[in-house]
């Protein structure tokens, strides 16, 4: 004989829930076994003892007191249930936009760095450029111009000192 | 002055209310097996169903929605009481005379032919009382109120497979309850 049939499986055979081939195979051992017919029975009566109670209904008043409560309850706050996914949403949105905003202030912090001007360096720069090639130049007038250029600087500043003492 | 999508929705409300209001006190008294606190779940349902209509998805039955409100206030009720009182089958026969014992002892009639009416409906609710929690709610469902499988599944927040085998556990105990024995209710019989 074949092993016993489970309360799961006898249970299921009794709603039909059961493949076609499990139902086969649980019907035919069944047939042929006392012990699972008695449990089967046994459960199928337990199911029928269930169907014997009453349905119950609701009592008027509660049906009324229900339909008062939702009269005088306010309109329920809207609360994202039809949008589950928003819930998630706002504050990711949030966050994006929070994470943009700092990586693009980062960004124009960096790129204002690298375009200032280092005037000292570019003042260095300019007289070596001056001593070098303008003063050094082949060209007389050039020479000259700068030469005089240079003079009326130094007695410029020559006479801004002696003010200021 | 109400808008004219709360009067919509406070009219779904009471069509809803009409057409599930005594499948669900009902599922809420076998589950407690008291009038006031079938009472209580039940309005405490239909008003967390009022205020959470926005999430009810239409595709789904609003039975199997509303029954899972209720199941899961009953189950949280159940967590801060700690535990569910117990009680004998036969008590509520006993205090007419009649117990299942006696029903028992005369073997030449089935059981089911000899209890009918208000005491069947108190031995069963007494039985469904005996119950585990998990046990009674699947057996409510499948066996008292013909849900499917699968709803049940999604009452109880549990896989198919869990409602399957819940369900043959609480049969099993239900017929070790009632004493039923070999040849009462003989196979092939409806």
């Amino acid at each position: 004989m074949d092993r016993h049939e489970t309360d799961d499986a006898l249970s299921a055979l009794l709603d039909g829930e059961l493949t076609q081939s499990e139902a086969a195979a649980a019907a035919g051992h069944l047939a042929v076994c006392e012990r699972c017919r008695g449990t089967f029975a046994g459960l199928r009566s337990a199911r029928q003892f269930v169907k014997l109670a009453a349905q119950r209904t609701m009592p008027a008043g509660l049906a009324a007191e229900l339909q008062r409560r939702v009269d005088a309850s306010p309109a329920p706050a809207f609360r994202f249930r039809a949008m589950p996914w928003a819930r998630l949403a706002v504050p990711a949105l949030t966050f994006a936009t929070a994470a943009f905003m700092g990586g693009l202030w980062v960004w124009e912090r960096k790129l204002n760095a690298s375009q200032e001007i280092p005037i000292e360096r570019l003042m260095a720069a300019h007289e070596r450029y001056r001593d070098e090639v303008l003063l050094a130049s082949a060209d007389p007038a050039q020479a000259d111009f700068t030469a005089t250029l240079a003079s009326e600087t130094q007695e410029d500043n020559k006479d801004t000192d002696s003010e200021d003492l | 002055m109400r808008s004219r999508d709360e009067r919509s929705r406070q009219e779904l409300f009471s069509e809803l209310l009409g057409k599930y209001g005594d499948k669900a006190y009902n599922f809420a008294f076998r589950l407690t097996g008291n009038e006031q606190e079938a009472k209580d779940l039940t309005q405490e349902a239909f008003m967390r169903a009022y205020e959470g209509l926005e999430g009810y998805d239409l595709a789904k039955p609003f039975d199997a929605w509303l029954g899972t409100i209720l199941h899961n206030i009953y189950v949280d009720g159940m967590r801060k009481v700690g535990h569910l009182p117990t009680v004998s089958i036969d008590a509520a026969n006993e205090e007419r005379g009649v117990s299942l014992a006696d029903a028992l002892a005369d073997s030449s009639r089935p059981l089911l032919d000899l209890i009918s009416g208000e005491e069947a409906d108190r031995s069963v609710q007494r039985a469904l009382d005996r119950l585990e929690p998990d046990m009674r709610t699947v057996v409510i469902l499948c066996d008292m109120t013909g849900t499917s499988y699968e709803d049940a599944a999604e009452v109880m927040g549990c896989p198919v497979g869990t409602v399957r085998s819940r369900l043959a556990r609480a049969r099993a105990k239900l017929r070790l309850m009632l004493s039923f024995h070999k040849g009462e209710v003989g196979y092939g019989s409806a």
